[in-house]
């Protein structure tokens, strides 16, 4: 497991630079418009793309081929990308937290437990996304998991927009029950995470190279 | 005698290919040629050895242990060198030291960069700043530096340069001071595994043509070279494979079962090959 998040950051590496310029920049627009929230939505995305450019690396130099000559069981490989996004994910809330804060204390835009709310439902985003991405890409490959996840989110959008036209909505619940909600809805985006795991297993079992 | 390859009866289908009940043994200590046109399935059975196809029918063991059930023990104890690298090309030998130290129960860092460092192979840079023949250099340290019983190669010298394929030859060579040590080298370069081989197995289309020592090939089978009418004279039993050529025909016979009267030319690997594919049963 540690090799393979080893060779992960190593992909990573080369990257580094560009990463740490674009939060900068992300941080210095933070200020200038005063909104920590974009920061944090902004960075967190970026951690996505990072997971997709593993497995672009990945893909590109046939690495799933040679990796499965080694002596690691499949869902080792595949539980390695998880806890690399989980890893990005978390390292990424550290590394801007504090900033989201102190932009959000110079602004005064939100009271802390609205804060605090904001940030767990945009990391329980975060998290859902990857649940999606990662077994698409296992099962189609990167060419056509763009395509999929193109057609998935093209498809959700106008379904969605469609039944909502076609039902009488109710009501929505009082603020502090979505604020509460808010408050676990990371322990539902880690469930979604786990189920996404096992489901890539398989598809990644399944797999011939 | 010990095997570290056993293939019984290995069938795979595909929509427009299969292999049909390939079958073939690797002793211990010994180097087997693995030949055959592209496409005749050399790879696919490379692949249903490593585990990376699954098979249909049919029964592989390495070092007698089954494949699929012992496939992490089987492979702390194999190298595996493909026709490329397959590592993110941004990644440096010295990183690559550092994720196989973590991989590997066995693996042997002060062999790995005295290897490159025999090899000429540059540490820091980057895989995608060397030269095809650095990459494969660096392929076969990775496959060795675990000191591993069983090397499989899938065309490892394809399209590298005299000299390098030289040295790379003298690493396999090397290796198999070892007498527990066995290597299975798929290539189209025959020439490389007339130096080097101890059987050499043929596969066309799916199907294995023979799988027999080097030596017996070579020294036991002969090319006789007339007219059609003087073919008649050589016994029918020792006729191997007939083709047609310039000046009449070719016939590939055994040589134990031909009079001296006749003259025979020795056949190269490629020869046998061009007969097995190319020419037709008497």
């Amino acid at each position: 497991m540690k090799a393979l998040l080893l060779k992960d950051f190593f992909s990573m590496k080369s990257q580094i630079k560009w990463v740490f310029f674009i939060v900068i920049c992300v941080i210095g627009m933070t200020f200038f418009i005063r909104d920590g929230m974009i920061l944090l939505a902004i960075t967190l995305m970026f951690g996505t793309i990072q997971v997709t450019s593993i497995f672009a690396f990945d893909e590109m130099s046939g690495w799933d081929k040679y990796a499965n000559t080694l002596p690691f069981r499949k869902s080792e490989i595949i539980k390695s990308k998880y806890i690399l996004s989980l890893l990005l994910t978390v390292g990424i809330l550290l590394l801007v937290c504090p900033f989201v804060v102190f932009s959000n204390y110079v602004s005064e835009t939100f009271k802390l437990n609205e804060l605090i709310s904001i940030i767990c439902l945009v990391v329980s985003l975060s998290i859902v996304l990857l649940s999606f991405i990662i077994p698409t890409f296992i099962k189609f490959g990167m060419q056509k998991a763009r395509i999929v996840l193109f057609i998935v989110v093209f498809s959700f959008s106008y379904g969605m927009k469609f039944v909502l036209d076609l039902i009488t909505v109710p009501s929505l619940p009082p603020i502090e029950t979505i604020q509460r909600m808010s408050y676990v809805s990371p322990i539902f985006a880690l469930i979604l995470l786990v189920l996404s795991y096992i489901i890539s297993v398989k598809f990644y079992e399944a797999k011939e190279f | 005698m010990t095997f570290a390859i056993e293939v019984f009866n290995l069938r795979k289908n595909f929509n427009q290919f299969h292999l049909n009940d390939v079958s073939f043994t690797l002793p211990t200590g010994t180097i087997m040629g693995f030949v055959g046109e592209n496409g005749a399935g050399k790879t696919t059975t490379i692949k249903c050895i490593l585990n990376l196809l699954k098979k249909d029918s049919g029964t592989i063991q390495l070092f007698g242990l089954d494949a699929k059930d012992d496939n992490l023990t089987i492979k702390e104890r194999i190298g595996v060198v493909f026709d490329d690298i397959h590592f993110p090309d941004m990644l440096s030998a010295q990183q690559i030291n550092k994720f196989l130290q973590e991989t590997y129960q066995n693996w042997d860092r002060q062999y790995y960069f005295d290897l490159l460092t025999q090899l000429k192979v540059p540490i820091h840079k980057p895989i995608k700043e060397l030269s095809r023949g650095m990459k494969m250099k660096l392929s076969i340290t990775i496959a060795l530096a675990h000191h591993p019983q069983l090397l499989i190669l899938d065309e490892p010298t394809s399209g590298l340069d005299p000299i390098v394929r030289d040295e790379i030859l003298d690493l396999f060579l090397q290796f198999m001071q070892d007498e527990n040590n066995s290597i299975l080298f798929s290539s189209h370069i025959t020439s490389d595994l007339e130096k080097i081989a101890d059987y050499i197995t043929f596969i066309h289309e799916g199907e294995i043509l023979f799988s027999e020592n080097k030596d017996v090939l070579l020294y036991e089978l002969g090319i006789w070279k007339g007219s059609k009418e003087q073919a008649l004279d050589l016994p029918s039993d020792a006729k191997i494979r007939t083709r047609a050529s310039a000046f009449g025909v070719e016939i590939l016979v055994k040589r134990n079962e031909v009079s001296s009267a006749f003259q025979l030319d020795q056949p190269t690997i490629e020869d046998i090959m061009l007969f097995f594919v190319k020419g037709v049963l008497i």
